[in-house]
């Protein structure tokens, strides 16, 4: 095809969303109006992930060794624990240490009151760090199971929470997004609809004069594309701007309590580039979807 | 250039439109065909335009079997012949000048060559100075030789008219066929026109296909009263 050919279909695309400017207006608003509910939605998600992860990381399993368990044991569930996957950074708590925590934080110092107890009247533990909450129940399970272990603690209600706060989102966030992908095809498509049945003269002159259906097609997929587009550009402003808002007061309104877990919000800049990226493709696949659909009926004679 | 082998051709709801039908008009021809209304005319253009295929019988147009044309041959097809309507069909919202630039602009010509074709046929068919108007400052035969020019743009060898005197003053639908006739005579260019303004035939006579029914029920030259009264 020829440039200037290429031209002209793309001058004749933005002429039927100038020509039809009302219903432009109207799809672009709506289609903003969709990505903004998906935008919401991804936003979340992705800070409640963030969450997820940070409260993960504060995350340990205490594992508290059999009293009496030899040093030889215990350098052997060192190892062995080591091994474990899911498992970050693994802390050795020896009942030494252990007793002399209880000194210190109960008993103000004075070792006197537990005189005449055995050394190891503290187990020895392990604090082991997990890499990913969704495993903490399965990693209890699973050491439990080894050699000496007396038992081991594991704050899985606080993970399990969030971990199911998470799949919800994500569920919910699902379908959130399919519905508001067909509101949208069905917008477009009206929308590209309404130009073609305004050149249905022209387009049954150009399949006469031997225009191919690709000629035919570019103007609506160029219209359905710069509606995407436009959208998608629209949606990201607002969203940035909004965005920047919440967090200003948010950061205002929150006691120290809430601080540690506010700091965990993303910042814009590093959600800028994926929200873009998926309006981006929401508004210029729609687009094209939908200018085909519209098309249907058409190319005919 | 146009062949048609035992042709028939039903539509969708049974009726059939065209039974048997052999016909054959060679290059550099011009052939009215005439019938009473629902006699077959529009239906055999059809054909002839590939809007629909055969029932049974082989279609022919310019070296193209039309029965076995892949739809993505239809646009090169649609090329090598050049169509013209009893309503014209011009975009109301284009200039003259742009209505027959349209034709090329859709089918990936340059601008070079618009430039130069479109004045050229416009100048042909006396419409130099209405390059500038729209189709709806103009009287019917003025639109119909824009129309016209639209299908003459690409020198098609062959030029399919339905009707196109139809919705124009008498006085004017003898100009068009005159343009018709003098396109066939100097570029060779093979003409097929349906009318049912018998006067019209009787006047400038040649080869005539009455269809009848689905039929070809006549098809031979006749001597024009033009001729007569000379
Ligand atoms: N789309 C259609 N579906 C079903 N039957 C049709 C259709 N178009 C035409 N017909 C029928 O086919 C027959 C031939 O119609 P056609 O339009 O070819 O006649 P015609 O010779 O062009 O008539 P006219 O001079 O009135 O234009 C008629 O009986 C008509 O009713
Ligand atoms: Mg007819």
């Amino acid at each position: 095809m020829r440039a200037s050919s290429m031209r002209y279909l793309m001058g004749n695309g933005f002429k039927n969303l100038w020509h039809n400017r009302l219903m432009t207006i109207a799809s672009v608003g709506t289609l903003v109006a969709c990505l903004l509910i998906v935008g919401v939605a991804v936003l979340f998600s992705l800070n409640v992930d963030s969450m997820v992860e940070y409260v993960g990381e504060q995350n340990e399993l205490v594992v508290f060794m059999d009293v009496g368990t030899s040093d030889e044991q215990l350098a052997q569930m060192e190892s062995q624990l080591g091994h474990v996957e899911g498992l970050g950074e693994i802390d050795f708590v020896s009942s030494d240490e252990a007793m002399q925590t209880i000194v210190d934080r109960y008993l103000d110092g004075d070792a006197g009151l537990l005189e005449g107890m055995d050394d190891d009247f503290m187990p020895a533990s392990f604090r082991c760090q997990i890499t990913d909450p969704e495993n903490a129940a399965a990693l209890k399970a699973q050491i439990e199971e080894l050699d000496n272990v007396d038992n081991v603690q594991a704050p899985t209600e606080i993970t399990d929470t969030l971990v199911q706060l998470r799949h919800m989102i994500n569920i919910f966030g699902g379908a959130i997004i399919v519905a508001l992908t067909i509101v949208s095809l069905v917008i477009i498509t009206n929308t590209i609809r309404a130009s073609v049945f305004t050149r249905r003269k022209e387009i049954s002159i150009m399949k006469y004069v031997g225009a191919t259906n690709t000629f035919i097609r570019i103007p609506f997929v160029v219209e359905g594309i710069v509606l995407g587009l436009l959208s998608a550009g629209i949606a990201f402003l607002l969203v940035w701007g909004g965005y920047n808002i919440f967090l200003d007061v948010i950061r205002e309104e929150s006691t120290s309590l809430m601080a540690n877990v506010i700091n965990q919000v993303m910042p814009f800049s590093q959600l800028a580039a994926p929200v873009l990226g998926c309006f981006l493709i929401a508004g210029i696949s729609v687009g094209c979807i939908g200018s085909v659909f519209s098309m249907r009926g058409y190319l005919k004679v | 250039m146009i062949d048609l082998i035992d042709v028939s051709f039903q539509y969708g709801n049974g009726t059939e439109a065209l039974h048997n039908v052999n016909l054959r008009v060679n290059q550099g021809e011009f052939a009215f065909v005439v019938g009473s209304s629902g006699a077959g005319k529009s239906s055999l253009l059809k054909l002839l335009l590939r809007e629909t295929v055969a029932t049974s019988g082989q279609v022919i147009v310019n070296g193209f079997n039309l029965n076995k044309l892949k739809n993505r041959q239809i646009p090169k097809f649609r090329r090598s012949l050049g169509v013209v309507f009893q309503d014209f069909r011009l975009i109301p919202d284009m200039t003259v000048y742009e209505n027959v630039a349209f034709a090329m602009r859709v089918t990936d010509q340059s601008n070079k060559a618009i430039r130069k074709n479109v004045p050229e046929v416009l100048e042909m068919m006396n419409l130099s100075d209405k390059a500038k108007q729209h189709p709806y400052e103009l009287s019917g035969g003025e639109q119909q030789r824009v129309s016209l020019a639209r299908a003459l743009i690409n020198h098609p060898p062959l030029i399919i008219a339905d009707e196109p005197t139809g919705n124009i003053d008498p006085e004017f639908s003898y100009e068009i066929v005159e343009m018709l006739e003098q396109i066939n005579k100097q570029a060779g260019t093979t003409i097929l026109m349906v009318t049912h303004e018998h006067e019209m035939v009787k006047f400038f006579g040649g080869r005539t296909i009455n269809i009848e029914e689905g039929r070809v029920v006549f098809d031979d030259y006749i001597i024009g009263g033009a001729n007569e009264s000379e």
